[in-house]
């Protein structure tokens, strides 16, 4: 594994998305991705989680004796978890009411453990929060696409109730494109999210197969 | 293929009767619509495209999609709802042949979950439009005094897709196994409800409303997503018919067939090898 940030990067983004390719944590990315706010709440605590939990780890790594690392890593995360969900609950707290139990699960979501276990126990500090960084934003990122499919297909809207993420300056930074918020519902429903996250991974498989010359391409379909 | 057509025609002429002229509009826009996914979706896979248009499984689709809805519904409907069938069930699971569901009734499905205001409603008479007796069921409505009068148009319609449906089997075009099997479950599960459950349909309105009859003989039948064997079309029949009733009776939704339908889908590969001799 280089140590270099640029391939951290390609890979969080793009390479090893932790959402796209790696399959993870898609309880909570299938779940809470109805709405765009929703999508970016639980991202931005995903990634503040992943964040603090690999520079924790890439700090205390080499003293936590390898029997008894999982359960050390499972308690940082879960403090971490803890925080910000007492921080949400004290500012945003419509936010935290529509994340509902999803907030707490991020001590479950597989992406932060299987950072902490592949990387950050390993690595230097800078390079932990940095892979950090870059793993949080790609699911990030996939979050906040799914959700606003979701929530543009769903309802015909995009960044409703803006002001629960951003407070009381965002009241009117909701988009309406029809007048009733009805649209095609099955968006919003949990076979829609299984459908949409298939066509993203669909998308991003061709992108990639594109990118191969064309007798690549011939022999791999 | 053409006989199956055959057999539908007295049932489309009631219908187009009964809905009028916005029925057969609504059947060719699901029918070019659902030939077009077809034919964009072939030539993406690279797979020869006119034989598959010529084999006449989407005109079928699309025929059993548009005859479980309302004729007042608007026009892009059938389009979604063909596209979900033809493009979603069918072609990504491999195309004909290899999808587990049945395309018309995960369009149908698809329609019913997200767009429930449009598809309750039935023309019954001239600009008069209300709930069927499955529907008023649905709402607390029902009561013993609705007589089948205004509703004599489905009788007739159901009627002529159950001869329809006789004439298949005589020719020997689909299994009797799964409609008989079908009905029957039907008959016994909703004369248990009527003995035991309170605020439930009697049998006449179970078997001679909503999709019952169409649903026995040309749905169910689907050569492709039905079970294989023939004791596995029995297990099948009966899943069906135990189903529909139940979430007519149970669930918030006032018709259950394509619920039933695609829940026994996904049964077929599990029923075909419990029963398959080896």
């Amino acid at each position: 594994m280089s140590n270099s940030i640029k391939t951290l990067a390609i890979d969080g983004l793009w390479k090893n998305n932790p959402a796209i390719i790696q399959l993870l944590g898609l309880c909570p990315l299938l779940a809470v991705s109805n709405s765009l706010i929703n999508a970016l709440g639980l991202g931005l605590a995903t990634l503040f989680v992943l964040v603090c939990s690999n520079s924790l780890i890439a700090i205390t790594g080499r003293w936590v004796p390898d029997y008894l690392r999982l359960p050390i890593f499972v308690l940082f995360i879960a403090s971490l978890v803890t925080i910000v969900q007492m921080l949400l609950a004290a500012y945003r707290f419509n936010l935290y009411e529509s994340l509902g139990i999803f907030l707490a699960l991020i001590t479950t979501n597989c992406v932060i453990l299987g950072r902490a276990e592949a990387y950050a126990a390993k690595n230097p500090l800078r390079f932990a929060i940095a892979d950090g960084l870059l793993q949080g934003t790609g699911f990030l990122l996939v979050l906040v696409i799914l959700g606003g499919l979701r929530e543009l297909i769903g309802q015909g809207s995009l960044l409703h109730n803006a002001q629960d993420l951003f407070g009381p300056i965002a009241h009117n930074w909701g988009i309406y494109f029809n007048s009733d918020q009805s649209g095609f519902l099955l968006a919003l429903l949990p076979p829609g999210a299984f459908i949409l996250l298939g066509c993203l991974i669909a998308l991003r498989n061709y992108l990639d197969l594109r990118k191969k010359s064309p007798a690549q391409l011939r022999s791999s379909s | 293929m053409f006989k199956v057509y055959l057999s539908a025609l007295p049932a489309l002429v009631l219908f187009t009767l009964w809905q009028g002229l916005p029925f057969l509009l609504h059947l060719a826009i699901a029918s070019i619509s659902g030939l077009a996914f077809e034919a964009i979706v072939l030539k993406l896979r690279n797979k020869p495209v006119l034989p598959a248009l010529q084999d006449g499984s989407v005109l079928l689709t699309a025929m059993l999609l548009v005859v479980c809805m309302p004729a007042s519904m608007p026009w892009w409907l059938s389009i979604i709802g063909m596209f979900f069938a033809v493009v979603i069930a069918k072609q990504l699971f491999g195309g004909l042949g290899h999808n587990i569901f049945n395309p018309a009734m995960v369009g149908y499905a698809v329609l019913l979950i997200s767009f429930p205001q449009y598809l309750t409603q039935w023309q019954v008479a001239d600009a008069v439009t209300s709930a069927t007796p499955l529907d008023l069921r649905q709402m607390g409505e029902y009561t013993a005094s609705i007589t089948w009068q205004p509703f004599q148009a489905i009788l007739w319609i159901n009627i002529a897709w159950a001869l329809g449906g006789i004439f298949l089997i005589w020719q020997k075009l689909i299994d009797w196994r799964i409609p008989v099997s079908m009905l029957l479950a039907v008959v016994i599960s909703s004369l248990l409800l009527q003995f035991f459950a309170a605020n439930s349909l009697p049998l006449f309105w179970q078997l001679g409303f909503g999709a019952t009859i169409v649903g026995a003989f040309y749905i169910a039948t689907d050569p492709v997503t039905a079970s294989t064997t023939h004791t596995g079309r029995w297990i099948y029949g009966s899943l069906i018919g135990v189903l529909m009733i139940s979430i007519r009776q149970f669930s918030a939704y006032p018709d259950g067939l394509a619920f039933a339908i695609i829940l026994a889908n996904l049964c077929v590969p599990l029923i075909d090898n419990i029963t398959s001799k080896r």
